[in-house]
């Protein structure tokens, strides 16, 4: 099974995973990444905190490559997700699902 | 080599030559397990408990549904199914997280030892009672912590865990537990453990080195682990007869 890398973009910063995880195919890392980022949105939002609006993850394979970007706020229910792609210019949308 | 349960043991206060012997004894027929592999099924009524000589392992339950709750991580010392023993079916399973190395200690022995080694007996007992300790203060991290403190909590825990079978060094250890494996422990997604880990490291609190965790700030880590090792009752004295 291929091993893809979950990296946090915040900002100009790069949080990097070093470990990645096994998935068989793009499609089912990128559920587990938005599942992931639901999470991490989830304890965020309940200390009140919206620092990461403009962040995404990052999904590389073993070499390094990237493969895919996706906002944070894809993670959020589909009519949140659109009113803040409305207002975040600097957010774009990740191209559907491959 | 010395006996991972032995060393742990006497923490407790000294064991006489006849006790260690016995617990030589009994843990004499080992058996090696692959990485991943069951060494004790769930459901499963086995006729001996699995006491880790060597490597690390997971006790776990799953949901109807195929989540796996890992609600243990046992290191060499550690009796895994010591329960099993009086409660026969066991309800949660055991597995190997790297290859260990377990003695299968027959039932039957460990019942000898309860009619003719009472201290013995009192100070297995002891295990099981730090065993559920453990799942106290895991069941509040997990209730009442956030993901930072529950995983700062742990990495503290297994500091002084391994620490008593001579498994830590100068706050440095080997953790060979992955994202995943965490992230089923401690509730939380890979993506999540990750997060975490890598702002302990920003913070100057953790470094890795492949498998092995260093501890740069055993103060500040405690800290935010909001961790006393009380709970596991390392050097609690046990009285003898």
């Amino acid at each position: 099974m291929p091993r893809f890398y979950r990296h946090i973009r915040q900002g100009g910063r790069l949080i990097e995973d070093p470990e990645g995880i096994e998935r068989p195919d793009l499609g089912a890392a990128r559920a587990e990444a938005l599942d992931g980022t639901r999470d991490l949105l989830a304890e965020a939002i309940r200390h009140g905190r919206d620092d990461w609006l403009t962040d995404a993850i990052v999904i590389t394979d073993e070499a390094g490559q990237e493969l895919l970007t996706i906002p944070f706020i894809e993670a959020l229910p589909p009519r949140l997700y659109e009113a803040l792609l409305a207002v975040l210019p600097s957010v774009t949308r990740s191209p559907s699902e491959p | 080599m010395s006996h991972p349960l032995i060393g742990r043991l006497e923490r407790h206060g000294s064991l006489s030559g006849e006790e260690k012997q016995v617990l030589r004894d009994i843990s004499s027929r080992t058996a090696v397990y692959r990485p991943r592999e069951e060494i004790v099924p769930e459901g499963s009524t086995p006729a001996h408990s699995s006491l880790i000589l060597s490597g690390f392992a997971t006790r776990h339950n799953h949901s109807l549904d195929g989540k796996r709750q890992i609600t243990a991580f046992h290191v060499p010392g550690d009796f895994a199914d010591l329960h099993s023993f009086l409660l026969k079916k066991m309800e949660d399973g055991v597995a190997a997280l790297t290859e260990c190395t377990v003695a299968q200690v027959a039932h039957s022995d460990l019942k000898e030892i309860t009619k003719n080694y009472p201290y013995l007996t009192r100070v297995l007992w002891h295990t099981t009672l730090v065993d559920a300790a453990v799942h106290r203060a895991w069941m509040t991290t997990l209730g009442r912590m956030e993901a930072r403190e529950r995983l700062a909590h742990f990495l503290c825990e297994m500091r002084d865990r391994l620490d008593t079978i001579g498994l830590m060094q100068d706050n440095s250890y080997e953790l060979p537990i992955t994202q995943e494996e965490l992230g089923d422990a401690f509730g939380i997604s890979t993506v999540h453990v990750n997060r975490v880990l890598q702002d302990l490291r920003a913070e100057g609190l953790i470094t890795s080195r492949g498998k092995t965790l260093v501890i740069n700030d055993w103060e500040r880590l405690q800290q935010v682990g909001q961790y006393s090792s009380d709970y596991l009752h390392i050097d609690q004295k046990l009285e003898r007869d």
